[in-house]
């Protein structure tokens, strides 16, 4: 191709592209065999950069880690040869989001995945709720923090498990909530990662909005400790509900929100 | 541990007596305990990339989480051709630690009006007092051989996650210089560090 785009391998390399960028990028890697040996080198290089900055990770991670992936097998070998080049994103990658542990079956490299990613946009943001929710599946079996009843977590798990499930994402500074709907189990569960806990004597409170535009309460979210992981099984009906939001309550909840909502997730799209 | 891929680019990779590969391999048989000696292995080099470049930490345990999974997931797709395994699931952390600071930031632009109270997590300041081992040295000696536009090019690029056109407004270089900068800045660091080993 031209210079132009070969003198894009570093800012590659260290993932300083443009989502434009990095698909012309790829494109041109697909075909290039210098710049595919050279990025192995310069990205073996730009790893090595992090060397000093080693940390010890918590040792709650190395736990939660491993009890996850407990529950997703490894994707298998690729054994036909169909892998090689970066332009079949293929019809496989149209189908709908399946199920939370089976994200979407898996690029043959970094590289595909990238530009699968750039290609799929709207997947790839399905894709981390996905994976989002997987996570907390995980937990679900064993974290006390849940501190719902067994009945209650198979419910949400049922949601989660939702082969109809739809999956809305909000990020909140260090907060990541994700409602997942299920409209043939016609219920949602919320899962809040790292959510700051509400003020002192006030709590979070979850609405269904109705096609009419009114707010239902859906319950309140329990309180619980900062970091930490929250799954909410809302109360109510989810199949005709347009969204839901969450607001902040005096405690023991209100009969209808009381402050601008911190989020809303709007199920029309 | 390598940082580095010692073999020349159109050789076969990494020798199959790489631990790190041996883990992998094994992991993508679904092997749990061959991934928790290969997280006990790497999980200080991927954590600490991954808070250096998003610094909150509760996010950077998120994401070192997803890091994982993905991991786990990918590792029978793992190409010993294509570089060595710390390699690879380093430019994985990276990859999705970048996504992670650039995509909050475009989310808190629009969340301004719905943002949550939240509790400030401090900067952690182990990343201060890191383990140095030898591989820092070695780069950091590698380091001082780059001009400084192209040092602080590089370390705004894969630490700040800036794009290369941000970088370039940042230092106030001319549109398109800073992609030069970053790409002669790691082939500089792959020749010196190369010699030495």
């Amino acid at each position: 191709m031209n210079d132009d785009i070969h003198s894009l391998i570093g800012a590659y390399a260290v993932d300083a592209v443009s989502e434009d960028e990095r698909y012309r990028f790829e494109q041109h890697l697909s075909a290039c065999t210098h710049c595919q040996a050279e990025l192995v080198g310069l990205q073996a290089v730009a790893g090595s950069l992090a060397s000093a900055s080693a940390v010890t990770p918590p040792p709650s991670l190395r736990a939660n880690i491993l009890q996850q992936i407990g529950t997703v097998r490894p994707l298998p070998p690729l054994v036909s040869d169909h892998d090689d080049e970066g332009d079949d994103g293929g019809p496989a990658h149209d189908r709908p989001a399946p199920s939370p542990v089976s994200v979407e079956s898996a690029p043959a490299s970094i590289e595909q995945a990238r530009e699968r990613r750039r290609r799929h946009g709207v997947r790839r943001f399905v894709a981390a709720a996905v994976a989002a929710a997987a996570i907390v599946v995980g937990g679900l079996t064993w974290h006390p923090w849940t501190g719902s009843a067994p009945t209650q977590v198979s419910a949400s798990q049922q949601v989660l498990h939702a082969s109809d499930a739809q999956r809305y994402v909000k990020h909140l500074g260090q907060t990541t909530a994700t409602v997942v709907r299920s409209k043939k189990l016609d219920q949602s569960v919320l899962v809040a990662d790292n959510m700051a806990p509400p003020p002192a004597g006030h709590a979070y409170q979850l609405w269904y909005q109705t096609p009419a535009g009114k707010m239902v309460s859906a319950g309140l979210m329990p309180a619980n400790a900062s970091g930490a992981t929250q799954t909410v099984l809302l109360n109510g009906a989810a199949d005709k509900a347009t969204g839901v939001g969450i607001t902040v309550e005096p405690a023991g909840g209100s009969t209808s929100p009381t402050t601008t909502p911190v989020a809303l997730f709007s199920f029309s799209t | 541990m390598r940082p580095l891929h010692s073999t020349t680019p159109d050789s076969d990779g990494e020798p199959p007596g790489d631990p790190l590969t041996t883990l992998l391999s094994a992991s993508a048989r679904g092997d749990e305990s061959s991934f928790a000696r290969l997280y006990d292995q790497t999980g200080p080099r991927i954590f600490g990339l991954v808070l250096r470049v998003i610094r909150d930490r509760a996010q950077a345990e998120e994401v070192t989480q997803e890091v994982y999974l993905d991991i786990w997931r990918q590792s029978a797709r793992f190409d010993a051709a294509r570089g060595s395994a710390l390699s690879w699931m380093m430019t994985i952390a990276h990859r999705k630690s970048v996504d992670r600071v650039r995509s909050s930031e475009a989310q808190s632009r629009r969340d301004t009006t719905y943002d949550m109270k939240q509790q400030a997590v401090p900067y952690d300041t182990t990343v201060e007092s890191a383990h140095r081992g030898l591989d820092a040295e070695r780069v950091r000696k590698a380091l001082e051989t780059l001009t400084p536009t192209q040092r602080e090019a590089l370390e705004l690029a894969y630490f700040g996650g800036y794009t290369h056109r941000e970088v370039a407004a940042l230092l106030n270089l001319p549109e398109g210089t800073a992609k030069t900068r970053i790409r002669d800045g790691l082939i500089r660091l792959r020749d010196t560090m190369g010699v030495e080993q």
